[in-house]
């Protein structure tokens, strides 16, 4: 610790070259990509350009252009988890490691798509300076005074990374973590502790309106600019849902693409560890608010497959659905399965030993952190506390240390690995699980007359339904259905050219029949794009 | 001799002087008083006429004409391109000459979001029309144009527009953009169309002679289908409008296109469309929504808004869900009450009501997201009403009125109905076709549109005027001591729209207006909330400058600098995002303070 202080005070290089924050630049980022997609099982694609001009990749893992039904992993959203960005490339190249007879399974029957930063822009920004911002390159008034950035991340103490910032006050809300005393955690009040300093951002207060670096160089959060439950008006949010072009090139993605049949986040939210769960009042709202019943019980499925394979990581943090968030939107308004985790978190089975009496007021996460800080040894996430003159707080103490947030939920490169192998198989696990249909042979009866039954059952042999129930009221999604083509000449005594039909739950089997009058051959097509079409001719 | 020659001379020239006054008036207008009627131009440069409706092609030869005859009042430009690459214009009305048009409040005009609603194009053509083929001749028009600036989209669905002028349609259909979706899950877009089975341009209603039908001919008017009691046997059952089953789903007419909505494309509050039909994918889904939203954002000088629809007689005002009324402060409402219910009175037969309790609900409408997304004061009108054809209110409410057919038979001799006459059906057998045409009902007949376009158009510059214009009440200097001095300033709205509304305030949408001392070394600024007890608020940050939330219509804010230097030569500047830009020396103050 004392070490790298030194290296950093003497020679004064920026901070990424000293402490442990190893994550590739954006040309670096994009290599990675190209060099992942000379796979032949690849696909190297654009889903539009960011607001700040730069390509948004999608990386195909198929086989064959004939479009399977298909997972969706999109990963960087909120521009401070580059970890979800790092371990879903770890994931694509782990994909393209397996076994090949393995592989070739998986992808005879489906596919993986996955769009590893959908905020190229807050990569590019974040990977290079002293940023460390959610948004992309949108300039916006984030604290909506008629200025512009006109209070950004200030370094007071010229460390090259923005940290914490205490004020020693007296009955001030935090106190000193008992086993680390250069991260704070707020006092418990309600347990008779008192506290000894205000927490901020380092940072000034520019424009004297009392917050600190509020609006500085950050545009939009896209994880806060889709359409469920959007918060307007709030910080980071966007003019309106749906404002930014990244936004929109995901959701037109899903509905252009209608053979997506789950969407994977790697975020800061999670709906895997604990499942969603059903609120019948919420679910029957003009707005829903709840997963529908059936619609939940896949969700505790897949999160009994996600627990499973990801047991070695320990137990994850609970991490809440914020407003205008792409997991909610992608259930809510996509109607696709709609799952998201962290990818990577501070693990709970750290040695833990030596901070027995330490249930402090920051919660199991503080002390997790904290333990995890010092049994890994994680340079530069926590910083020593140093003193520095603030004009904003004349003759107070303000020092300058504490916290290095970007440590919070990203891990120095190197931890990501077993993560990312055990959500590799999760991955797979998913993909196997997604609907399947199967056909029984057409069954003709001829009735005489040149009249013609014809019978054929539908069976989901896949772990979830085709589509979750929700999508059945949403107009733009492609729904179970048949088509029969007839000839010339022929006719339909019962049934239509054109039917649909609602979701077929797994295990499900589902009996179509026509009669048709009039010899000769019609064509057939039976089934929906999120779980596989059959196309058959019949000859009559 | 010599006195006649002076005269002579003196007349001459005279006469010469007139003559040249007389050729420029004449560049100008050229009214006679006997011959106008007064409030409209009797010889107006561009010759229009008013009771009739315009396509695309002659939508733009009417930009093109109004900005060649007035080029300092007029100036057209495509804000963006259709989904079908069209383009999407809109018309700058101000006086050019005078201010910077950008810096003025504006007042926004659409029409034909709903593109089988076409009046609300001429209404909005008419309204530019009037304005500059009025400057001239009415002080009031040419004040207003020299504080305000007009922004006109006459129409913002132009494809689907087109579409409904010369492709089939009923008067409810082609409500929607062009923009194909596969409406019925089959996977192929737009297959069953309506389809004009008689070829007569008109799409109308089938029938079919049936015992268990429900409906038999009015013996008063032939065109009319009345519905039987219960226990009497009827004549006919209606099928629909015309149309064949094109794709043999047994369904007729199931997948025309575009069955979305654009006025639910917008963003604020916006719902999927199993919430909200008629939705899309995301708000501004739409290229032409995208279009006028960029418009919006790009002037932030909008004050008001107006949207225009039909049918039904009223002036709307938000929010379109019931939720969202806590968005709408009493303070707010006062203002959009004195407006509407000046326009109750300027439009005979209109109700000013609000969308989500007197009409419907709406999510992602357009309204909403120009007064709610932007702090605009924005009304939307339905025009038409059956209060038109007669001037009284109808009985019996619009399905049981029979008033559109009287009107047809007393004022329109027969012209708005296409009578009943026998088909082929290839799926319904023998069937009947007739009922009236597209363009009755919801659209107004020709005789009443220049009318209603005048009340409309009356009522949004009745709207423009009151946005907000600020003035200096009074401004003083008082000297300190020593080298300080007092620099006070009285700025007020004279109008009834604030700078702000509350809403806008409150969730800060668009900055605040600025008061700034230009010109003097202040070393402290602040807003004077209580003159009579000095009661005063500092800024401390950038006090040369003092920002100030809101102006209230006819309500003032008194601003106060304390100054080094005598101030004489500094000037204030008023600098409102809606209100308008202002710059005042503080030496003219002596005959004000």
């Amino acid at each position: 610790m004392k070490y790298w202080i030194i290296v950093l005070l003497s020679c004064g290089m920026p901070f990424f070259a000293n402490a442990q924050w190893d994550y590739p630049n954006y040309e670096m980022l994009k290599k990675q990509i190209q060099d992942v997609s000379s796979n032949k099982l690849i696909e190297r694609t654009s889903i539009g350009k960011s607001v700040g001009g730069e390509d948004i990749p999608l990386i195909k893992i198929q086989n064959g252009k004939v479009s399977k039904p298909t997972l969706l992993i999109v990963a960087g959203v909120d521009g401070k988890h580059p970890a979800g960005v790092i371990n879903s490339m770890n994931v694509a190249k782990q994909i393209l490691e397996l076994p090949s007879a393995q592989l070739n399974e998986l992808l005879t029957s489906k596919s993986i798509w996955i769009v590893p930063v959908l905020n190229v822009d807050a990569y590019k920004r974040n990977s290079t300076g002293l940023s460390w911002t959610s948004g992309n390159s949108r300039v916006i008034d984030n604290d909506r005074d008629g200025r512009i950035d006109e209070d950004p991340d200030s370094d007071l103490n010229n460390d090259g990374v923005i940290s914490q910032m205490r004020i020693k006050t007296p009955a001030g809300p935090y106190t000193i973590h008992p086993s680390n005393s250069d991260f704070l955690i707020l006092a418990e009040r309600n347990k008779g502790e008192s506290g000894s300093y205000e927490l901020y951002k380092e940072g000034k207060d520019v424009d004297q309106d009392g917050l600190i670096s509020e609006d500085g160089n950050s545009g939009v959060n896209l994880d806060k600019n889709f359409t469920y439950d959007y918060p307007f008006f709030e910080p980071e949010t966007g003019d309106y849902a749906a404002s930014e072009p990244e936004t929109r090139a995901l959701i037109d993605l899903i509905f252009d693409n209608p053979q997506i049949a789950a969407v994977l986040h790697f975020g800061l939210q999670n709906n895997l560890s604990v499942a969603e769960q059903f609120d019948q009042r919420k679910a029957s709202e003009r707005i829903q608010k709840s997963w529908t019943n059936a619609d939940s019980q896949v969700s505790a499925f897949v999160s009994k497959i996600y627990n499973d394979a990801v047991k070695p990581l320990g137990d994850a943090p609970k991490l809440m659905h914020g407003k205008g968030n792409l997991t909610s939107t992608v259930y809510y308004h996509t109607g696709k399965f709609s799952f998201a985790t962290p990818s990577w978190w501070v693990p709970s089975t750290t040695d833990s030993t030596k901070n027995s009496g330490a249930k402090g007021a920051a919660g199991k996460d503080g002390d997790r952190f904290v333990n995890w800080v010092k049994s890994q040894n994680i340079q530069g996430a926590i910083l020593p506390w140093k003193k520095v003159n603030h004009p904003d707080f004349p003759n107070q103490e303000v020092e300058i240390g504490g916290l290095v947030e970007r440590f919070e939920h990203n891990p120095p490169i190197s931890q990501l690995e077993a993560s990312s192998k055990l959500h590799t198989d999760f991955v797979v696990q998913l993909a196997q699980s997604l609907a399947t249909l199967e056909f029984s042979n057409p069954k003709v009866t001829n009735l005489g007359d040149d009249i013609y039954r014809i019978e054929v059952k539908v069976f989901n042999t896949g772990s979830m339904p085709v589509y979750p129930e929700i999508a059945d009221k949403i107009k733009h999604v492609s729904k179970m259905k048949s088509i029969i083509e007839l000839q010339k000449g022929q006719s339909f005594l019962s049934g239509k050219r054109l039917q649909l039909y609602p979701t077929l739950q797994a295990g499900g089997s589902n009996t179509f029949s026509w009669l048709i009058k009039g010899k000769g051959k019609v064509q057939l097509t039976v089934g929906c794009p999120t779980a596989g079409e059959k196309t058959l001719d019949i000859n009559l | 001799m010599r006195l006649t020659y002076k005269i002579l001379s003196l007349a001459l020239a005279l006469s010469v002087t007139a003559a040249f006054g007389q050729k420029k008036n004449e560049e100008v207008s050229k009214e006679i008083a006997g011959l106008r009627a007064v409030g409209s131009p009797s010889n107006p440069k561009v010759q229009m006429n008013w009771s009739r409706y315009h396509d695309l092609k002659q939508m733009e030869q009417f930009y093109i004409d109004l900005q060649k005859a007035y080029p300092d009042l007029v100036k057209y430009e495509s804000i963006g391109k259709s989904y079908e690459g069209r383009d999407i214009y809109v018309l700058t009305v101000t006086n050019f000459k005078e201010g910077k048009a950008d810096r003025k409040p504006a007042m926004w005009i659409d029409g034909n979001i709903h593109a089988n609603e076409l009046q609300g194009s001429e209404i909005s053509m008419y309204t530019a029309w009037y304005l500059v083929e009025n400057f001239n001749t009415v002080p009031f028009i040419k004040e207003l144009l020299k504080d305000k600036v007009f922004y006109i989209a006459p129409t913002i669905n132009p494809d689907s527009r087109e579409y409904f002028i010369y492709n089939p349609n009923t008067m409810h259909s082609s409500r929607t953009g062009r923009r194909p979706f596969d409406n019925d899950g089959d996977g192929l877009v737009a297959e069953d169309l309506y389809d004009d089975l008689d070829g007569d341009g008109e799409i109308v209603m089938m029938r079919r002679k049936s015992k268990t039908g429900r409906y038999k001919v009015d013996p008063e008017n032939p065109n009319r289908m009345l519905m039987v009691k219960p226990g009497e046997v009827g004549e006919y059952e209606m099928l629909g409008f015309e149309g064949i089953d094109n794709d043999g789903d047994g369904l007729v007419n199931e997948d025309i296109t575009g069955t979305y909505d654009p006025n639910r494309d917008w963003g604020w509050n916006w719902q999927p469309n199993y919430v909200q039909g008629g939705a899309l994918y995301y708000p501004g889904t739409l290229p032409e929504t995208q279009a006028v939203k960029k418009f919006i954002y790009s002037h932030p000088n909008i004050a008001g808004a107006q949207s225009y629809h039909n049918y039904g007689g009223m002036i709307l005002r938000g929010p379109g869900a019931a939720d969202d009324e806590r968005f709408y402060s009493r303070k707010d409402v006062q203002v959009y009450d004195a407006l509407g219910k000046t326009g109750e009175k300027m439009l005979p037969g209109y109700d000013y009501i609000v969308i989500h309790k007197d009409l419907y609900t709406v999510f992602g409408g357009e309204i909403d997201f120009l007064a709610l997304t932007r702090g605009i004061f924005t009304f939307s009108n339905e025009l038409m009403t059956t209060y038109k054809l007669f001037n009284e209110k109808s009985d019996g409410g619009l399905r049981n009125s029979d008033e559109y057919y009287e009107f047809d038979k007393l004022l329109m001799f027969g012209d708005a109905y296409v009578p009943w006459k026998e088909f082929d059906h290839p799926q319904y057998g023998k069937i009947e076709i007739g009922g009236a045409k597209k363009n009755y009902t919801r659209n107004h007949p020709g005789f009443l549109l220049m009318e209603d376009a005048h009340r409309n158009a009356a009522f949004t510059i009745y709207h423009a005027y009151h946005m907000p214009k600020l003035e200096v009440m009074e401004s003083s200097i008082k000297p300190l001591g020593g080298n300080l001095y007092e620099v006070n300033a009285t700025i007020w709205n004279t109008r009834i729209v604030p700078t702000h509304s509350d809403h806008d305030v409150k969730n800060k949408i668009e900055r605040p207006n600025h008061i700034r001392l230009e010109g003097a070394q202040v070393v402290t600024g602040m807003q004077v909330i209580n003159s009579d007890f000095n009661e005063t608020l500092e800024q401390k940050y950038q006090p040369q400058q003092i920002e100030v939330p809101t102006i209230d219509g006819m309500s003032a804010v008194k601003v106060r600098w304390i100054v080094k230097g005598n101030p004489n030569a500094a000037k204030v500047v008023i600098d409102s995002p809606k209100g308008g830009y202002l710059e005042y020396n503080l030496k003219d103050s002596s005959n004000k303070s």
